[in-house]
């Protein structure tokens, strides 16, 4: 072949291709799509649909603007929200955890949504929403909540019954290992348990949900206010103690497999008696044992024992917050879109597809006659009464934090992913250490981590 | 162009067309065309394997954030820190290499004896060979959630149908400390073993059926036939296959993670590339989480390298 050929032929290819751009390009001038990229963890089908809705709402008030929800699990959220930022990539909005606001905010990674705020009317917010999200050194609100809720104790009543034991809330551990214990019953004689008294969800989210909860209810805290690890201390070694002693005596041997949603199916077909989770549980009672249901069979507690070091309980706060990426592509819209999902009527919309998991986070909607008259309220309502006893009277507190100042932690995600609570716990329970040897290694781990991450201030 | 570029002429092989035809401007040297035509591929190695590899190298040298621009330089620092870190990274090797060989071992157990058994002539040998394949073929994640189902020790149906047939009176917990290392071993040879299969039984089908023939006259039976006729046979195939199969084992991510990823069984299962990415995207350091990579990339080419020096040993034997 000729050099002319050569260059003729590239020639014309690159003509050809020039002129497919252009092509493609015209219609994209005279009407660009702005796809907003838009990440949440509902994947309750009509959750889904409600934010369907909404968002085709929003499409018709902004003509040129899509937006796209994409369902993520909690397992695979911190995961794939690195990659993308790591990426350069981020969604323009997402959910998150306030530990994971906390920490992309400090890395100035997220958009103030102050305007959201104002947009919504700040008085209107719940104080418990705004303590969350507000940043007291700069003086701005990073994140969100779409909803809040508390983590409670979920038991069968009628195995309560059977076993003679009060459905008050055990006062402290003790009290509570001595129910289980009780609730942990050999029922074909072969000497071994085939129910047992509670059930844990082995996903290191859930075990790192345990350890803050734990140690918060034991008079403890997981970080100084220097910010040091605090692990190495007498609360950390009790609540390791105290989960020996469960995982000995009335844990199922194989909980550490066990995912959160297992916990239910395990409450609603009688392989445990108790199991702690969240109000969305209730929709899976409802589809895996209606007579149950029906009869009354579930209760919910509402307070947690507390350790032999504590005064209180800690529980935690559901306080999800949508967050926007400062350095996606359409930040404004995402922002836009969040003032117009709040709207009263919107944000019922998505507040009722599931509404015992979902507190709404306005006081209007709250004392709002039609969300009252929710449905689900006939059949869950002690269920929501226990949450809104725990929110008014006992301060639950977000993932990871023991105390309001660990917010200001630029590490607590870091933590969360890196394995160190887990491995603490697993080397416990296994026997491989004891809980002194377990949370010195986890103190050793953290501070290196922390050192290494340049957060050390100590 | 002219319509005589593409018209053959009647009778003429390729070299007569070729000087048949008019020749206008200067024309390319053969040998050029070989680079141009090689360019694309060699650009796409540079840019998504050298580029990145060589980028790994570099990073390892230095603290880095997964967030942020910033790196610090800090020399043989990860390399170090790891290397004398029994209780973490010591710790993953010996579970990857625990991992790596049980899951080889047994692949090629069953992959020839799979590829002997499709290799004879029976009714439905290719719808056979065809379902056998089905493990390689499924996503690694459907595999997991399924296997998750069927070993869950609440409601898995092994255990259910352990106990209809009396096996077992009470469940066994498969997802539990105990026993999730040899799951993940056997879910992982059922899930690669026909990849074993495809090359086994291909090289079989070359085998002149004489020298089994010849075997017999000599009165060798099935096992000796193996031993003696087969085996050296394959023995070229399997050496590959070994290889690739304990690279592919050593840096296997996805169905460890999927299993246990994150959670407390994942302990027990933290291999090295579970560790490299705890690092890289759990504590979000980017340049530890590169130092592993180049230090598992390193125990691959060792143990390439061994295994080479073994196999020619065994040949010039």
């Amino acid at each position: 072949m000729s050099m002319r050929r050569v260059l003729s032929t590239v020639s014309m290819a690159a003509l050809i291709g020039a002129g497919m751009a252009v092509a493609a390009a015209l219609p994209a001038n005279a009407q660009e799509v702005k796809v907003v990229n838009i990440w949440h963890t509902e994947s309750n089908s009509k959750t889904k649909a409600a934010i369907a809705e909404i968002m085709a709402d929003f499409e018709k008030l902004n003509p040129g603007v899509k937006l796209r929800q994409e369902g993520v699990s909690w397992g695979s959220l911190s995961a794939k929200l690195t990659a993308a930022l790591a990426a350069g990539a981020p969604p323009d909005m997402s959910h998150g955890q306030t530990y994971i606001e906390r920490s992309l905010s400090a890395k100035g990674l997220l958009r103030p949504l102050n305007d959201v705020y104002a947009s919504i009317g700040e008085d209107d917010i719940l104080d418990v929403v705004k303590k969350l999200d507000y940043n007291t050194e700069d003086g701005n609100y990073y994140g969100i909540a779409h909803a809040i809720g508390t983590d409670v104790l979920i038991y069968r009543k009628d195995f309560y019954e059977e076993a003679g034991v009060s459905e008050d809330v055990p006062k402290t551990w003790a009290d509570w290992i001595e129910t289980l214990k009780k609730l942990t019953v050999d029922l074909d004689g072969d000497g071994l348990p085939d129910r047992y008294g509670l059930d844990l969800a082995g996903p290191g989210f859930f075990i790192n949900e345990e350890v803050y909860m734990w140690v918060g209810s034991n008079g403890g805290t997981l970080f100084g206010p220097n910010g040091r690890p605090t692990f190495d201390t007498k609360p950390v070694h009790e609540m390791l103690a105290f989960y020996k002693e469960l995982n000995d005596c009335c844990l199922p041997p194989g909980w550490l497999g066990h995912g959160y949603r297992d916990n239910f199916v395990a409450l609603a077909t009688g392989k445990v008696a108790s199991i702690l989770g969240w109000g969305r549980g209730a929709y899976t009672f409802e589809k895996l044992a209606p007579d149950l249901v029906e009869a009354g069979a579930f209760g919910v507690m509402p307070g947690k024992p507390i350790g032999p070091s504590g005064t209180t309980f800690l529980t935690q706060l559901d306080s999800e917050p949508w967050m926007i990426f400062k350095d996606a592509k359409y930040p404004e819209i995402a922002a836009e879109f969040l003032k117009f999902f709040y709207q009263k009527d919107n944000y019922r919309k998505y507040i009722q597809t599931v509404p015992v998991h979902f507190f709404p986070i306005t006081k209007s909607l709250r004392e709002d006659a039609a969300y009252q008259a929710t449905p689900d309220f006939e059949t869950w309502g002690f269920w929501t009464d226990a949450q809104q006893n725990i929110i008014a009277n006992h301060e639950p507190k977000p993932l990871m934090m023991t105390e309001w100042d660990d917010l200001s932690l630029p590490f607590t995600k870091e933590i969360a992913d890196s394995g160190i609570l887990i491995d603490m716990v697993v080397a416990v329970v296994s026997g491989q250490s004891t809980p002194e040897e377990a949370a010195a290694r986890a103190q050793r781990r953290a501070e290196d981590l922390i050192t290494q991450l340049g957060y050390k201030t100590w | 162009m002219t319509n005589s570029a593409t018209t053959p002429i009647p009778g003429g092989d390729t070299a007569q067309l070729r000087t048949a035809l008019p020749v206008r401007g200067r024309r390319i040297p053969e040998h050029y065309w070989g680079y141009i035509l090689l360019t694309p591929a060699i650009v796409l190695v540079l840019g998504l394997i050298l580029y990145p590899v060589s980028y790994s190298f570099y990073l390892s040298f230095f603290s880095k954030h997964a967030f942020f621009p910033e790196e610090t330089f800090i020399g043989f620092e990860n390399y170090i820190r790891f290397l004398t870190d029994p209780e973490d990274f010591w710790r993953s090797v010996k579970l990857g290499a625990i991992y790596a060989f049980s899951t080889v071992i047994l692949q090629v157990i069953v992959g020839v004896a799979a590829s002997l058994l499709l290799n004879e002539t029976f009714i439905g040998r290719t719808l056979v060979r065809g379902i056998v394949l089905f493990p390689y073929m499924v996503p690694t994640i459907v595999v997991v959630i399924l296997m998750r189902w069927i070993l869950s020790d609440s409601y898995g149906i092994l255990n259910y149908l352990l106990q209809v047939i009396g096996l077992i009176n009470r469940p066994i917990v498969w997802l539990g400390a105990e026993n999730i290392m040899l799951v993940l071993i056997l879910i992982s040879t059922w899930t690669y073993f026909p990849f074993v299969l495809i090359g086994v039984l291909a090289r079989l089908q070359t085998i002149d059926p004489e020298l089994y023939a010849a075997a017999k006259v000599d009165g060798a039976g099935m096992l000796r036939r193996f031993f003696h006729v087969t085996l050296p046979q394959i023995r070229n195939v399997l050496f590959v296959l070994i290889l690739l199969r304990f690279l592919f084992m050593f840096t296997k991510f996805d169905i460890v993670w999927l299993l246990t990823g994150g959670s407390g069984l994942g302990y027990y299962v933290r291999t090295l590339p579970i560790f490299t990415y705890m690092k890289a995207f759990g504590e979000m350091q980017v340049g530890a989480g590169a130092a592993l990579s180049v230090i598992m990339f390193l125990i691959l080419v060792v143990f390439a390298l061994i295994y080479s020096k073994v196999f020619q040993r065994g040949e010039e034997e």
